[in-house]
């Protein structure tokens, strides 16, 4: 199978799960339909050379995020998990924008590169992970104190009101 | 003599304190005014000693106002024969009608105001006659209007007065603007508002004739506003609304004159334009005959007196029409005398009959009214034309001049409109102070000596005046002063004896109709019923103004009252105020407090941003 | 063969994708998805010209891996405020979430 075929079967799984995001009227649905794009798009990184970042997302997403969202749905409750229309009022010019900006953006590329650059290339696992932690150390410590101070901040404000005001 | 501004200076300030403080003064201020004309009178008599004591022709000073450009306003005197003796008649006649007026007015409503209008009419009188330069003589001129307008609609409160200073003011206003043009073309011919300056370049032939002539009747118009000349002299018996010592100074003596005033001060004009001058003595004809004929019918006092002055009016501008200014100036002086001195009289008698005027309720009021019977007699006597008296006199020399610069119609026209002028005289006279007392006349009696000693110093005057016509002695004769030398007095005897003659018949006439009933006034109104009606219905001529008026003013005044209100009005101003009422209202569902309508303006923001990056950056570089 | 312009096209699809769904969705959670779409896409798009371009330094993965990271904080967080929400409101339908006003 060439890369070009398989290139189009993970696009496809990334695109129908998108749709399926937002198009769906069941909301566990939509998620569950987000974890099949979030597959899709690990494809595509295998097929770009980016091995590393392909297993992230696997395990992030489809591990951790995925879970998250499907309990943060079932603490909420909905009435609305297979009812009710599923869109608020502004849809159509949300359509209609989206369109257009797809558009707009598909014909800038198209337009300034037309299918010259062809080569792909990836760094691998050893070299991400050498300039990860050299040349990009700082960045790599700062995420981690956001990664803390999320969890924090998620604790407090999802604990308070029980008790203090 | 340079101290002569102080003279309208004076009465400026009497104006000014009089209005704002004269409640407080003692006499609500009644005295400033006085004092103030008072020393306009003193000045007078200073200015006239210092003229004839230096043999100068004229003299003036004047100082630069303002410059625009190619155009400069002075304000300046000028002191020659023609000012020093309006001079005189204006000081002295109101000096004598604010005295009179202490007495008629005392106990009014406003007396103060009464004062100080009075003193900003003659403050702008004597500006008038002073000034050397055509824009400070409109300033005055328009000021003068303004004086009369206050004092005619003095008594506010009565809708008829108030309507009648309105009509004076309106008609005069339309003389005023041609006289406002006919200065302009005059500046743009001439590039001077200087009179000396622009009686120079015209007799030096720098004016076109064509516009020479349309600016010099433009100018008339303007005296025509102010002089009661036919067609706008429709104002002035309506102007009997106002207080009778005002008629008396306003509508005998000052106002009225100052048209002829105008004339003869641009006299120059209208001597390089012979057409202009004959316009004013056909008008002037024409006035003079129809003040004559509705002053027999009226049966009013005041009135009747009214249409006397457009009369003698007329007849000045025919003098001036036939080319004589001493004539008409003559004339003036004993006109603004002797019907100054009706006037008062007839305050007098309405003081003591309560102010009713209607001359058929009158009579027999001789016995009881001795001072101002006797005085009125000489008034009525002296513009009938009677010698020895003023009027005499003045009548004389205009009637010559008319023989010697106009056609033989004009004086055939005016001998008979001499005839008539005794003759509504008469009635008057008659009418009013002989014959059986009637029932409202029974409380009558003299009125204080505030009043009399007024017509009493006219009536002297009236009687005596005549005499500066002659050459006696030293003195040159008032022909010879007011032309400086150029044209005295002449005496044409058979015109004379003919004019007394008439006048005589004439006076004779009413005594027979009058006082001897000899002809019923019932016959003669029965037999001539159509001219009466004509008459006493003022030649239809306010009917013909209102309806202009009414057809085509009021039709284009509502027009743009309409426009105003819908265009400017509504649409612009409210209409303003509505669309930004209402494009707020519509506005403010832009901040729906609903984030994803926020989400969509970022997401359309962007892309248009994308756009403009994308196709108009690389165009413009 | 693959070009860039194909991986392109499909981050843009995703993306705008995303973007129909952010400004369309009425229930809370589904908006936050639809924002993990973009962010997806974004990546997408990142990863894609490290490979195709960047043979050197391949920036875009590295960078690819700091958006992963922040957008799993991002998720918490927000899922907590939604939690928060609901109980104070006791709805997640954003048409009724309009505090955002005068």
């Amino acid at each position: 199978m060439t890369p070009l075929v398989l290139f189009y079967i993970a696009g496809a799984f990334a695109l129908g799960g998108a749709v399926g995001v937002v198009g769906t009227r069941n909301v566990v649905h939509a998620a569950l339909f987000l974890l099949v794009a979030l597959m899709g798009v690990a494809g595509i990184y295998l097929l770009l050379f980016a091995e590393f970042l392909a297993l992230v997302q696997v395990l992030l997403y489809g591990g951790a995020i995925i879970i998250v969202v499907l309990f943060a749905l079932m603490l909420t409750r909905l009435q609305e998990f297979s009812s009710g229309v599923m869109e608020n009022k502004q849809w159509p010019i949300a359509a209609l924008v989206s369109l257009g900006a797809f558009i707009l953006i598909s014909v800038a590329v198209a337009r300034s590169q037309g299918g010259a650059i062809t080569d792909r290339a990836g760094p691998g696992v050893l070299l991400l992970g050498e300039s990860l932690f050299t040349q990009w150390a700082i960045p790599f410590e700062v995420a981690s104190v956001l990664l803390l101070v999320a969890l924090i901040g998620a604790i407090v404000i999802a604990r308070s009101g029980e008790g203090e005001p | 003599m340079e101290l002569a501004w102080l003279a309208p200076a004076l009465n400026f300030a009497a104006f000014g304190v009089v209005s704002l403080f004269g409640k407080y003064l003692p006499g609500k201020g009644s005295f400033l005014s006085i004092l103030a004309i008072f020393g306009g009178f003193i000045l007078f008599g200073v200015v006239l000693a210092d003229y004839l004591g230096q043999k100068e022709d004229t003299l003036s000073f004047s100082r630069t106002w303002v410059e625009l450009g190619v155009a400069r306003i002075t304000w300046g005197m000028i002191i020659d024969p023609l000012s020093v003796i309006m001079l005189g008649i204006v000081s002295f006649v109101a000096l004598l009608v604010q005295v009179y007026s202490l007495g008629y007015m005392a106990g009014q409503e406003r007396f103060g105001w009464y004062f100080a209008a009075h003193s900003l009419f003659v403050a702008a009188m004597l500006t008038l006659v002073l000034a050397d330069n055509l824009i400070l003589l409109y300033i005055a001129w328009e000021l003068v209007g303004l004086g009369s307008y206050l004092l005619i609609g003095f008594w506010y409160e009565r809708p008829s007065a108030a309507e009648a200073a309105k009509k004076a003011f309106v008609t005069t206003r339309i003389g005023d603007v041609g006289l406002l043009i006919g200065i302009l073309m005059l500046f743009k011919a001439t590039g001077t508002f200087e009179m000396a300056g622009v009686f120079a370049a015209v007799e030096a032939g720098h004016v076109a004739p064509g516009a020479l002539t349309w600016a010099t009747i433009l100018i008339f118009a303007g005296a025509m506003g102010k002089s009661a000349q036919f067609p706008l002299h429709v104002w002035l018996p309506d102007a009997m609304e106002g207080p009778t010592p005002v008629s008396a100074l306003i509508h005998a003596a000052t106002m009225v004159a100052a048209g002829v005033f105008l004339v003869a001060r641009a006299f120059p004009l209208f001597e390089a334009a012979p057409d202009a001058r004959m316009v004013v003595a056909v008008i002037g004809l024409i006035t003079a005959g129809m003040g004559a004929t509705m002053a027999l019918v009226m049966t009013d006092l005041k009135r009747v007196l009214a249409y006397s002055t457009v009369s003698h009016l007329g007849f000045m501008m025919l003098a001036l029409g036939a080319g004589s200014v001493p004539a008409a100036i003559f004339h003036l002086l004993a006109h603004a005398f002797s019907k100054a001195l009706l006037f008062l009289g007839a305050g007098s008698v309405m003081h003591a009959m309560h102010d009713e005027t209607d001359i058929r309720k009158m009579g027999g009021l001789r016995k009881k009214m001795p001072i101002t019977a006797l005085t009125f007699t000489i008034g009525a006597l002296s513009l009938a034309g009677i010698p020895p008296l003023s009027g005499f006199f003045s009548k004389d020399e205009m009637l010559l001049a008319v023989f010697d610069g106009l056609s033989p119609a004009f004086l055939v026209l005016a001998l008979v409109i001499v005839l008539f002028s005794a003759l509504y005289m008469a009635r008057l006279l008659f009418t009013v102070f002989y014959g059986a007392s009637s029932p409202e006349a029974e409380h009558a009696h003299e009125s204080p000596s505030v009043m009399t000693l007024p017509l009493i110093i006219l009536a002297a005057g009236a009687a005596v005046v005549g005499f500066l016509a002659l050459e006696v002695g030293g003195y040159e004769g008032f022909g010879n002063f007011i032309t400086s030398g150029h044209h005295g007095f002449e005496v044409n005897l058979l015109l004379t004896v003919a004019a007394v003659v008439l006048a005589l018949v004439g006076f004779g006439l009413g005594y027979a109709i009058y006082v001897r009933k000899a002809l019923s006034t019932q016959a003669l109104m029965g037999q001539f019923g159509w001219v009466h009606k004509l008459l006493v219905n003022k030649y239809y001529m306010d009917h013909a103004y209102q309806w202009a008026i009414d057809r085509i003013v009021l039709v284009f005044a509502s027009f743009i009252g309409a426009f105003d209100r819908i265009v400017v009005n509504d649409m612009g101003v409210n209409g303003t105020a509505e669309t930004v009422k209402r494009s707020g209202f519509r506005i403010r569902y832009l901040e729906s407090g609903m984030v994803y309508n926020y989400a969509l303006a970022m997401a359309l923001g962007a892309a248009a941003v994308a756009l403009f990056w994308w196709l108009v950056i690389p165009r413009i570089g | 063969m693959i070009t860039l312009v194909h991986v392109q096209v499909l981050s843009a699809g995703l993306f705008c994708i995303g973007l129909y769904g952010v400004l369309a969705r009425r229930n809370a959670v589904l908006v936050l998805l639809a924002i993990e779409l973009m962010l997806n896409a974004v990546n997408v798009n990142l990863v894609g010209i490290a490979a195709f371009v960047d043979h050197s330094k391949f920036l875009g993965q590295i960078i690819a891996v700091f958006v992963i990271t922040v957008a799993a904080a991002e998720v918490g967080l927000a899922l907590a405020i939604i939690l928060r929400l609901y109980r104070n409101k006791g709805t997640t339908n954003v048409d009724q979430l309009n505090l955002m006003k005068w």
